[in-house]
Protein backbone atom coordinates (compact mmCIF):
# COMPACT_ATOMS: atom_id res chain seq x y z
CA UNK A 1 0.00 0.00 0.00
CA UNK A 2 1.18 3.63 -0.40
CA UNK A 3 2.81 5.38 2.20
CA UNK A 4 0.75 8.44 2.25
CA UNK A 5 2.05 10.14 4.96
CA UNK A 6 5.74 10.00 3.38
CA UNK A 7 4.52 11.62 0.52
CA UNK A 8 2.30 14.17 2.18
CA UNK A 9 5.73 15.60 3.80
CA UNK A 10 7.87 15.04 0.65
CA UNK A 11 9.88 12.10 1.60
CA UNK A 12 11.36 9.50 -1.09
CA UNK A 13 11.83 6.47 0.05
CA UNK A 14 12.87 3.23 -1.90
CA UNK A 15 14.24 0.26 -0.16
CA UNK A 16 16.13 1.07 2.79
CA UNK A 17 17.05 4.50 1.12
CA UNK A 18 15.40 7.84 2.12
CA UNK A 19 15.57 11.19 0.98
CA UNK A 20 14.05 14.77 1.88
CA UNK A 21 14.68 18.06 0.23
CA UNK A 22 14.52 20.03 3.54
CA UNK A 23 11.42 23.75 2.66
CA UNK A 24 9.07 25.66 3.71
CA UNK A 25 6.71 22.86 4.74
CA UNK A 26 9.28 21.07 7.33
CA UNK A 27 9.48 24.81 9.84
CA UNK A 28 10.35 24.26 12.85
CA UNK A 29 11.44 26.64 15.67
CA UNK A 30 13.66 29.74 14.42
CA UNK A 31 16.06 27.79 11.24
CA UNK A 32 15.63 24.65 12.08
CA UNK A 33 13.49 22.22 10.78
CA UNK A 34 10.90 20.53 12.97
CA UNK A 35 12.90 17.03 14.65
CA UNK A 36 9.57 15.60 13.45
CA UNK A 37 10.10 15.47 9.62
CA UNK A 38 13.46 14.19 10.48
CA UNK A 39 12.35 11.04 12.87
CA UNK A 40 9.75 10.32 9.84
CA UNK A 41 12.33 9.98 7.02
CA UNK A 42 14.13 7.17 9.61
CA UNK A 43 10.99 5.47 10.31
CA UNK A 44 9.67 5.29 6.67
CA UNK A 45 13.15 4.31 5.69
CA UNK A 46 13.14 1.91 8.33
CA UNK A 47 9.84 0.32 6.60
CA UNK A 48 10.80 0.28 3.49
CA UNK A 49 13.54 -2.62 3.50
CA UNK A 50 11.76 -5.12 1.25
CA UNK A 51 12.50 -7.80 4.47
CA UNK A 52 10.53 -6.66 6.49
CA UNK A 53 7.33 -7.00 4.55
CA UNK A 54 4.60 -8.04 6.83
CA UNK A 55 6.72 -7.05 9.75
CA UNK A 56 5.29 -3.65 11.87
CA UNK A 57 7.09 -1.44 13.72
CA UNK A 58 7.08 -1.77 17.61
CA UNK A 59 9.55 0.64 18.97
CA UNK A 60 11.69 3.37 18.32
CA UNK A 61 15.10 5.19 19.69
CA UNK A 62 16.05 8.40 18.00
CA UNK A 63 18.63 10.42 18.70
CA UNK A 64 19.27 13.79 17.43
CA UNK A 65 22.95 14.36 17.00
CA UNK A 66 22.33 17.62 14.93
CA UNK A 67 19.98 19.95 13.22
CA UNK A 68 18.53 20.27 9.59
CA UNK A 69 17.90 23.94 8.14
CA UNK A 70 16.07 24.89 5.53
CA UNK A 71 17.51 23.94 2.19
CA UNK A 72 19.34 20.96 3.17
CA UNK A 73 19.56 17.81 1.48
CA UNK A 74 18.52 14.33 3.97
CA UNK A 75 20.15 11.42 3.05
CA UNK A 76 19.10 8.38 5.00
CA UNK A 77 20.17 4.79 4.86
CA UNK A 78 18.22 1.88 6.80
CA UNK A 79 20.17 -1.05 7.80
CA UNK A 80 18.61 -4.58 8.75
CA UNK A 81 20.80 -5.53 11.91
CA UNK A 82 19.17 -8.83 12.60
CA UNK A 83 16.28 -10.72 11.82
CA UNK A 84 14.43 -13.52 13.36
CA UNK A 85 10.71 -15.52 13.04
CA UNK A 86 9.05 -12.59 14.86
CA UNK A 87 11.63 -10.04 15.14
CA UNK A 88 13.57 -7.67 13.46
CA UNK A 89 16.28 -4.97 14.51
CA UNK A 90 16.85 -2.03 12.36
CA UNK A 91 19.71 0.61 12.03
CA UNK A 92 19.20 3.94 10.62
CA UNK A 93 21.49 6.72 9.81
CA UNK A 94 20.41 10.50 8.34
CA UNK A 95 22.79 12.38 7.32
CA UNK A 96 23.64 15.57 5.29
CA UNK A 97 26.38 15.41 3.43
CA UNK A 98 29.28 13.99 5.79
CA UNK A 99 27.02 15.97 8.55
CA UNK A 100 25.39 12.98 10.89
CA UNK A 101 21.96 14.18 12.09
CA UNK A 102 20.00 11.30 13.66
CA UNK A 103 20.88 7.74 14.69
CA UNK A 104 17.91 5.20 14.87
CA UNK A 105 17.25 1.75 16.35
CA UNK A 106 14.08 0.35 15.49
CA UNK A 107 12.11 -3.32 16.52
CA UNK A 108 9.57 -4.89 14.33
CA UNK A 109 7.54 -7.79 14.96
CA UNK A 110 5.98 -10.49 12.54
CA UNK A 111 2.69 -9.35 12.31
CA UNK A 112 -0.42 -11.47 12.24
CA UNK B 1 -21.33 21.01 48.96
CA UNK B 2 -19.74 23.73 47.09
CA UNK B 3 -19.96 23.35 43.43
CA UNK B 4 -17.26 24.57 40.93
CA UNK B 5 -18.11 25.11 37.47
CA UNK B 6 -15.38 25.09 34.78
CA UNK B 7 -15.35 26.13 31.33
CA UNK B 8 -13.32 23.92 28.61
CA UNK B 9 -12.09 24.69 25.44
CA UNK B 10 -9.72 23.28 22.58
CA UNK B 11 -7.89 26.36 21.30
CA UNK B 12 -5.46 25.26 18.29
CA UNK B 13 -2.19 25.91 18.78
CA UNK B 14 1.25 26.06 16.32
CA UNK B 15 -0.15 27.67 13.38
CA UNK B 16 2.62 27.47 11.27
CA UNK B 17 5.71 25.52 10.45
CA UNK B 18 5.62 21.79 9.99
CA UNK B 19 3.24 21.13 12.50
CA UNK B 20 0.32 23.18 10.82
CA UNK B 21 0.97 21.51 7.28
CA UNK B 22 0.53 18.74 8.78
CA UNK B 23 -2.81 19.25 10.63
CA UNK B 24 -4.34 20.95 13.23
CA UNK B 25 -3.42 20.31 16.61
CA UNK B 26 -5.47 21.82 19.46
CA UNK B 27 -4.61 22.39 23.49
CA UNK B 28 -7.01 22.20 26.02
CA UNK B 29 -7.89 25.29 28.24
CA UNK B 30 -9.63 25.13 31.13
CA UNK B 31 -10.68 27.99 33.27
CA UNK B 32 -8.32 30.00 30.99
CA UNK B 33 -5.53 27.95 32.05
CA UNK B 34 -3.72 25.59 29.42
CA UNK B 35 -3.12 21.85 30.02
CA UNK B 36 -0.97 19.52 29.54
CA UNK B 37 -3.10 18.11 27.10
CA UNK B 38 -3.66 18.34 22.75
CA UNK B 39 -5.66 16.70 20.51
CA UNK B 40 -5.36 15.60 16.89
CA UNK B 41 -7.68 14.27 14.14
CA UNK B 42 -6.02 11.75 11.65
CA UNK B 43 -6.92 12.34 8.30
CA UNK B 44 -6.14 9.47 5.26
CA UNK B 45 -3.29 11.26 4.31
CA UNK B 46 -1.71 10.45 8.00
CA UNK B 47 -1.67 7.04 7.29
CA UNK B 48 1.37 4.52 6.72
CA UNK B 49 2.21 1.61 4.29
CA UNK B 50 0.35 -0.79 6.56
CA UNK B 51 -2.99 1.39 6.24
CA UNK B 52 -3.02 2.66 9.80
CA UNK B 53 -1.22 5.71 11.23
CA UNK B 54 1.69 6.62 10.45
CA UNK B 55 4.38 5.60 12.98
CA UNK B 56 6.33 8.28 12.07
CA UNK B 57 3.39 10.48 12.42
CA UNK B 58 2.41 10.04 15.84
CA UNK B 59 5.93 10.55 16.72
CA UNK B 60 5.89 13.60 15.14
CA UNK B 61 2.92 14.12 17.38
CA UNK B 62 4.49 13.37 19.85
CA UNK B 63 7.58 15.40 19.36
CA UNK B 64 5.23 18.60 18.73
CA UNK B 65 3.09 17.65 22.17
CA UNK B 66 6.56 17.00 24.17
CA UNK B 67 7.76 20.81 22.94
CA UNK B 68 4.74 22.37 23.87
CA UNK B 69 4.82 21.36 27.29
CA UNK B 70 8.33 22.35 27.98
CA UNK B 71 7.80 25.34 26.66
CA UNK B 72 4.65 26.20 28.46
CA UNK B 73 6.72 24.89 31.44
CA UNK B 74 9.76 26.94 30.96
CA UNK B 75 8.32 30.52 29.61
CA UNK B 76 4.50 30.04 30.48
CA UNK B 77 3.80 29.84 26.54
CA UNK B 78 4.62 28.60 23.26
CA UNK B 79 6.80 31.46 21.79
CA UNK B 80 10.31 31.60 23.70
CA UNK B 81 12.52 34.50 23.08
CA UNK B 82 14.69 35.42 20.41
CA UNK B 83 17.63 32.30 20.78
CA UNK B 84 16.03 30.52 22.89
CA UNK B 85 13.79 27.39 23.44
CA UNK B 86 14.29 23.75 23.48
CA UNK B 87 15.31 20.88 20.73
CA UNK B 88 14.93 17.14 21.03
CA UNK B 89 18.20 15.26 22.24
CA UNK B 90 16.26 12.14 22.40
CA UNK B 91 12.78 10.55 21.73
CA UNK B 92 12.36 6.72 22.52
CA UNK B 93 8.60 5.73 21.28
CA UNK B 94 6.79 2.53 21.77
CA UNK B 95 3.98 1.54 19.50
CA UNK B 96 0.85 0.31 21.34
CA UNK B 97 -1.48 0.43 18.65
CA UNK B 98 -2.27 1.48 15.95
CA UNK B 99 -5.89 4.44 14.59
CA UNK B 100 -7.05 4.80 12.15
CA UNK B 101 -8.65 7.95 9.32
CA UNK B 102 -11.76 9.83 11.32
CA UNK B 103 -10.29 8.99 14.99
CA UNK B 104 -9.08 11.55 17.49
CA UNK B 105 -5.52 11.25 18.85
CA UNK B 106 -4.84 12.81 22.26
CA UNK B 107 -1.57 13.43 23.75
CA UNK B 108 -0.31 14.06 27.20
CA UNK B 109 2.78 14.82 28.48
CA UNK B 110 4.59 15.22 31.88
CA UNK B 111 8.38 16.75 32.96
CA UNK B 112 10.12 13.94 34.24
CA UNK B 113 13.28 15.94 35.54
CA UNK B 114 14.02 19.81 34.78
CA UNK B 115 17.93 20.83 35.33
CA UNK B 116 19.55 24.10 34.29
CA UNK B 117 19.81 22.82 30.44
CA UNK B 118 18.27 19.65 30.03
CA UNK B 119 14.74 18.58 30.40
CA UNK B 120 13.80 14.60 31.28
CA UNK B 121 10.12 14.23 30.08
CA UNK B 122 7.69 11.74 28.75
CA UNK B 123 4.19 11.56 27.53
CA UNK B 124 1.75 8.77 25.59
CA UNK B 125 -0.54 9.24 22.87
CA UNK B 126 -4.06 7.55 23.18
CA UNK B 127 -7.47 7.49 20.97
CA UNK B 128 -11.18 6.76 22.59
CA UNK B 129 -13.34 3.90 21.96
CA UNK B 130 -16.97 4.60 21.68
CA UNK B 131 -17.32 3.62 25.01
CA UNK B 132 -15.20 6.69 25.96
CA UNK B 133 -12.54 4.33 27.07
CA UNK B 134 -8.99 5.10 26.09
CA UNK B 135 -6.88 2.85 23.84
CA UNK B 136 -2.35 3.29 23.81
CA UNK B 137 -0.82 4.61 20.48
CA UNK B 138 2.14 5.23 21.90
CA UNK B 139 4.21 6.02 25.25
CA UNK B 140 7.44 7.84 25.00
CA UNK B 141 10.26 9.17 26.96
CA UNK B 142 12.24 11.79 25.68
CA UNK B 143 15.31 13.73 26.60
CA UNK B 144 15.29 18.03 25.41
CA UNK B 145 18.01 20.47 25.31
CA UNK B 146 17.12 24.11 26.80
CA UNK B 147 18.63 26.54 24.32
CA UNK B 148 20.52 29.42 25.93
CA UNK B 149 20.99 28.24 28.68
Amino acid sequence: MHAVFADFIGLEIQNGFGRVQIDHRHAGDGPVSHGGVTISLAEATAVSLPALQGFICVSAANQLIGPARREDELVAHATLVRKTRTLAFVYVCVHQKQREILHAQFVFEKGD
Amino acid sequence: MNVIETSEAWHRVFDDGFTAYIGAVERLVCDGKPQEMLRFRLEPHHMGPDGASSRGLLMALMDTMLWAVILENIYGCLTPPSGEGATTVSLNADFLGTATAGETVYGVGEITRRTRSIVFISGRLFTRNADGNERGLLSALGVWKILGA
